[in-house]
């Protein structure tokens, strides 16, 4: 019997592990997650951006081996503009480098012999000290090696931290390195690389040759220059990125500083799912603009559904405007009236309010001294204080008008021969050609917001005055015309 | 205080010199020594326990670095320091990268120009065969601080030149403050021509050779009459 039962048992606890092992197997081998063991040696691609290295198909680690040289070169960092940059791999920001978690990273860093100061790299990537940054210490001609565990998935700045680290960063020695998780994000359709920085010149922004090095300004933290991928205009125009509507687009953005941290935004543009900070988990959907730290990165994933150019820009915007911070994202495809229309209307507007306005502003002096009332003398001088705030910028204070553009008031064929017209064109504006003593206009005359006191006066005024026909216009006559619906303006 | 009166120029005699002609090129090719007077000094980096300022004794320094010429002489005297003949271990691949050969230093390599690509090891053995020595840390950033030295250290410009010091790697500087620690353990934070300067030693090994690294000699002074030893600081 006992044995009988203990057969059961083991029949029982085996049966009991074999389907445990099978859904252990389900869980990691579907995924095709089912390894750890480093298998194989290849070199790391690297790409300058706004490229970014290929998503690694891979389903194990292996070992990586990622050779950057840094090198200092004079460069273009405005147009007319050079400036001795500090480089990973000869531009800025310095290549990009894409590893799979749990991949074993065998770094050289190369110090070129044209150097005159020696380098290193703070991965931010690693954990160890310094980052890489005591291991890699490397004089000009000579070349460093460690190793180091891509233990954790992410989105991470590299940078130079030999001493004074502050001046290497700010001379362009920085990058983005990408560990990508074993369980990689969802494919986008484009992917690009973008690196925010700033500089800090004794010139101005904009003044012309090789500028200097400023740690005043530095030391202020009043940048001269805030661009996107090492200069300005380094992601406009020729150097835009790309995209069709409807892709997914991620891009992989980091932000060096040295000092400021950006208020990364894209104009026209929503991102539809977040990795701040760079992590691996979707922290937001539908966010607006991604706040990223000095030594910071960020992933986000959008779609376009419109063509057309979008402006890439740090929403501190005086960066943007004044500093360089502008980057171009161009979209091409078919056009999608339901998302977007276009301008579908072209109006003209003359704010809201008026009634309120004309009873409360200054003109309501006016309007008390020109009440139907007083006397002609007090109305032509009530209308001459309407025509020199209202008429005057465009017919000009005598009345003249400007040659093709607005018609003369002044002895005006067109304005003596109908007054309703005249008070019908106050009221209402007029749009469109006109030929005014035989100079033909055309152009826009908004309807101007009087009350009937000031239009009556200020036409009395006009009529009265520049050698036209001497006419009066009553209050009644405007408030007349005011009340017809529909006024020619022929 | 008045530095001309102070830094009383005194030319070199060869005093071993052999032959007229020895004594004429040695003349050539021997840069003066200028008496630095003692003073303080306060250090961008010092070890815990040190003072924060350093009292540095008067010395003397060649009023330039050491040139190629000088440098083929100490050569031609010990083979040993010679190119083909230099021991990995006291200097490495790129020691007189730029001479032709083990005497003969090239069309692109001037006698007057200070000698590059020597190691600690060599720039060392040199002063002890010109019966001097190398500067002290202290006695190097001392001088350079009453601009005693010609070459600068621009921010971002790329005309560096440095020069070997005795004690170069004196101040363990990285370990100790990596990334944007440095700051605040120095003396002048924003001193950044010394930071470069110190990380600059910090990165070398006694035999490196590198484009940019020379050297300058110095001898102590208590050979100096008494009547020019002066300083404010005492």
């Amino acid at each position: 019997m006992n044995i009988l039962k203990n057969k059961k048992a083991i029949i029982g606890i085996s049966a009991a592990m074999v389907v445990f092992a099978a859904i252990i197997i389900l869980i990691t081998g579907f995924d095709g997650i089912d390894s750890d063991k480093i298998e194989g040696t290849e070199y790391a691609q690297l790409t300058y951006a706004p490229n970014v290295p290929q998503t690694i198909e891979r389903d194990h680690p292996t070992k990586v081996i990622v050779k950057l040289e840094t090198i200092q070169v004079t460069g273009r960092l405005a147009d007319g503009v050079n400036y001795n940059f500090w480089t990973f791999g000869g531009k800025v920001p310095g290549e990009m480098i894409r590893v799979r978690e749990g991949d074993e990273v065998e770094f050289h860093l190369e110090n070129s012999p044209l150097c005159n100061v020696p380098h290193s790299i703070d991965l931010h990537a690693v954990s160890g000290p310094g980052g890489g940054a005591v291991a890699s210490q490397t004089i000009p001609g000579h070349s460093s090696v460690f190793t180091f565990k891509a233990e954790h998935a992410g989105l991470y700045v590299y940078h130079c931290a030999t001493q004074p680290v502050p001046l290497h960063i700010a001379n362009g020695m920085y990058g983005l390195i990408y560990v990508q998780p074993k369980r990689n994000l969802p494919a986008a359709d484009q992917e690009y690389y973008i690196m925010q920085s700033e500089f800090y010149t004794n010139g101005n922004y904009g003044d012309q040759g090789l500028q200097d090095f400023s740690l005043d300004k530095a030391l202020a933290e009043n940048p001269t220059y805030v661009v996107f991928n090492g200069a300005v205009g380094a992601l406009t125009g020729d150097n835009a990125i790309h995209a069709k509507v409807g892709q997914t687009i991620r891009l992989f953005v980091g932000n060096i500083g040295p000092n400021l941290t950006s208020s990364f935004h894209i104009i026209g543009v929503v991102f539809n799912k977040v990795y701040l900070f760079g992590g691996t988990e979707v922290t937001q959907k539908n966010v607006q603009t991604v706040n990223i730290p000095a030594g910071g990165a960020a992933v986000v994933d959008f779609k376009v559904d419109v063509p057309g150019t979008f402006a890439i820009v740090d929403h501190s915007i005086f960066r943007a405007f004044n500093k360089g911070a502008v980057g171009s994202l161009v979209v091409t495809g078919e056009q999608n009236k339901d998302i977007f229309s276009g301008k579908q209307q072209d109006n003209l507007f003359y704010g809201s309010n008026l009634d309120k306005e004309v009873q409360t502003s200054t003109i309501q002096s006016v309007s008390d001294n020109s009440s139907s009332s007083g006397s002609i003398e007090d109305i032509i001088a009530a209308g001459k204080k309407v025509f020199s705030t209202t008429c005057f910028a465009c017919h000009q204070l005598d009345a003249k008008g400007v040659p093709n553009l607005f018609p003369p008031l002044a002895g005006s064929d067109f304005l003596n021969a109908n007054k309703e017209r005249a008070i019908g064109i106050v009221l209402h504006g007029k749009n469109g050609p006109v030929t005014v003593n035989g100079k033909n206009f055309n152009n826009v005359m908004p309807p101007q917001p009087l009350n009937d006191d000031q239009i009556a006066a200020v036409l009395t005024y006009v009529y009265h005055s520049f050698g036209n026909s001497g006419k009066t216009v009553t209050k009644d006559e405007v408030a007349k015309i005011r009340s017809q619906k529909q006024v020619s303006l022929k | 205080m008045n530095f001309r009166i102070l830094n009383i120029v005194i030319l070199i005699f060869a005093i071993t010199a052999g032959s007229l002609a020895q004594f004429k090129s040695e003349l050539e090719i021997h840069s003066k020594k200028i008496l630095i007077s003692c003073g303080y000094y306060v250090p961008l980096f010092k070890d815990d326990g040190e003072s924060s300022k350093f009292f540095v004794k008067s010395f003397y320094l060649d009023s330039k670095p050491v040139s190629n010429g000088e440098f083929l002489e100490f050569v031609k005297a010990k083979p040993q320091w010679r190119k083909s003949k230099v021991k990995r271990i006291f200097a490495d691949a790129n020691y007189l990268r730029k001479w032709k050969g083990d005497l003969q230093l090239g069309k692109d390599v001037k006698a007057e120009d200070p000698v590059c690509n020597v190691s600690w090891f060599a720039a060392n053995a040199y002063c002890r065969w010109a019966g001097k020595r190398l500067p002290t840390v202290n006695e190097w950033e001392y001088a350079y601080s009453k601009n005693f030295f010609n070459h600068k250290n621009e921010l971002n410009s790329g005309n560096s030149f440095y020069e070997w010091t005795f004690d170069f790697n004196r101040i363990n500087f990285q370990a100790s403050s990596v990334c944007g620690g440095a700051g605040a353990s120095a003396n002048d934070p924003k001193n950044y021509s010394a930071f470069l300067r110190f990380s600059f030693r910090n990165s070398l090994k006694a035999n490196y050779c590198l484009n940019d690294l020379g050297f300058s000699c110095v001898a102590d002074s208590n050979k100096i009459p008494s009547e020019v030893i002066y300083s404010e600081n005492y």
